[in-house]
């Protein structure tokens, strides 16, 4: 059950990487609000460490890794993707005004 | 019968030195008898519906718990849908006083059913967990499956509300873009006053419109209104930490049960403690706001960012004096939708946090029944997981 990351505790040193990138992620929002830095490198910021975090989550306090039964419930995590997947690109990157152009073999 | 002079605890005791003697560490069948247990005189176990399960007779299989729940909840959102009706004629949302009654039924449903499984968990002190024996989930411990499944519903709800957040943001014409193209849209037509475009929460959260900036990040400002949102962010990582930590805790065995009880008790009060931190935030960034010392920061609702709203002056960034009156119902909905859903299931959390830590008050919690923390733990690091997600989308960008 002590799993550990760098030869540290793995729940501490997640948890420890987990609040400097919030950190960062909030010094990264106040420097652009202020100019210092542009948006598109504020959206790389969050875009990247939103990643890394949900990741630490899911992998160490989330046991997806690391205990015999991971390999399993990862895939379980990960079935709800293809769903997820298809209301991406079917709804969220269309337009509000695409349900009115659909053909009228698709409307009810 | 010569377990009438051992303890029920003595002689699990016993029979756990024996499985780690044989190398048997995981296997948790083999239920001690128990000496108080209402036995199956007539050669039949007969199982109680209602509780408190008796559990040395294996996993219980029936409870009417999840069904009155289910009714609990479908009655008391059936309900809560119909407490705010829309009134045409003022064009807006109206209280309706009418449908009240029924959400306290729902509420109260709900509670029983809440009572009625905990009276049966009460009773569980960790010596059986079921596995499950289906493909592919053979010999995982069957609640475990039985979170992850609950768990990806739960994926669904929040890509759902991620879906309908991308898809009008993207799809809606940002309010500062018309304001910096003198009041036309990017296709030429002119704007009128009321008309839909896209105000980030950002923008009252983390962007221009904030009043006050107090705090500094090695000379960096942050404005005010981001400080409880910020707070939160920390709030719930520190909670999710603190779950593990009480998981952790709880499978210790070089410890005295009591001193092993209180440290679990303490982790998730503390969990307790910084839910229930998030949900005062919540409520101050949204209706409240906060004036203390130097901080200011008035509330989104102060601000005008509401459901209601569909005249709110935008005055934008980079405009002196130049504005323009833009409906924000869109992009409150999206949000206040979103972040209240967050919000609701926190407040559940706090629920079961509630009973964890009174169950570990009495010593529920050892390394034998410790699956029950690491099976709330999911659900709590998936609440932490989404926020991960909001806080950047919602708040931030």
């Amino acid at each position: 059950m002590s799993h550990k990351i760098l030869g540290k505790d793995a729940y501490n040193m997640n948890f420890a990487m987990l609040m400097i990138l919030t950190a960062v992620e909030v010094g990264a929002v106040a420097a652009s609000v202020q100019g210092g830095i542009g948006p598109e490198m504020v959206i790389l910021v969050l875009v990247s460490i939103g990643a890394i975090k949900f990741l630490g989550i899911a992998f160490v306090f989330m046991h997806l890794r690391m205990e015999a039964d991971s390999n399993i419930l990862t895939l379980t995590a990960l079935f709800p993707v293809f769903f997820i997947l298809v209301m991406i690109i079917a709804i969220a990157l269309t337009s509000p005004a695409a349900p009115d152009s659909l053909p009228s073999w698709c409307r009810f | 019968m010569s377990d009438e002079y051992v303890t029920v605890d003595g002689v699990r005791e016993i029979v756990r030195e024996e499985l780690r003697d044989h190398g048997i560490t995981k296997q948790k069948a083999t239920p001690a008898p128990k000496k108080d247990s209402h036995d199956d005189h007539d050669g039949h176990h007969h199982i109680n519906g209602w509780g408190p399960h008796d559990w040395e007779h294996g996993a219980p299989h029936n409870s009417w718990a999840p069904i009155i729940m289910s009714l609990g909840i479908g009655v008391f959102l059936f309900s809560f849908a119909s407490t705010f009706a829309m009134n045409e004629s003022m064009n807006n949302y109206v209280f309706s006083a009418g449908s009240l009654p029924m959400v306290f039924v729902g509420f109260a449903i709900i509670s029983a059913g809440l009572l009625v499984w905990w009276r049966q968990d009460l009773a569980f002190d960790g010596h059986y967990e079921p596995k499950a024996t289906g493909v592919p989930f053979q010999n995982i411990d069957i609640r475990k499956v039985g979170m992850w499944v609950f768990l990806m519903s739960e994926m669904m709800v929040f890509s759902s509300l991620f879906s309908t957040y991308i898809r009008y943001r993207l799809g809606t014409e940002s309010c500062q873009v018309i304001l910096d193209n003198h009041n036309t849209y990017s296709n030429g037509l002119p704007f009128s006053p009321g008309d839909a475009c896209w105000v980030p929460a950002s923008y009252f959260i983390a962007g221009s419109h904030s009043e006050s900036w107090t705090l500094s990040l090695g000379g960096v400002g942050l404005p005010d209104t981001l400080v409880p949102g910020a707070i939160n962010t920390f709030a719930l990582i520190i909670s999710s930490f603190t779950v593990v930590m009480a998981l952790k805790t709880a499978k210790r065995e070089d410890m005295t049960s009591t001193e092993r009880s209180k440290k679990v008790r303490n982790y998730l009060a503390a969990t307790w403690v910084l839910a229930v931190m998030f949900l005062v935030f919540k409520m101050v960034e949204w209706f409240i706001g906060f004036n203390i010392g130097p901080f200011h920061a008035p509330s989104l609702m102060e601000d005008g960012f509401t459901i209601h709203n569909e005249l709110y002056s935008f005055a934008g960034a980079g405009h002196d004096g130049g504005h323009i009156d833009v409906n924000l119902r869109l992009s409150a909905a999206t949000f206040f939708v979103a972040t209240g859903t967050h919000g609701a299931h926190v407040f559940a959390g706090i629920i079961g946090l509630t009973y964890m830590t009174y169950k570990a008050h009495k010593g529920g919690y050892n390394p034998d029944s410790a699956e029950s923390i690491e099976y709330f733990g999911l659900y709590w690091h998936f609440v932490d997981l989404v926020w991960v997600l909001v806080f950047p989308a919602f708040y931030l960008y």
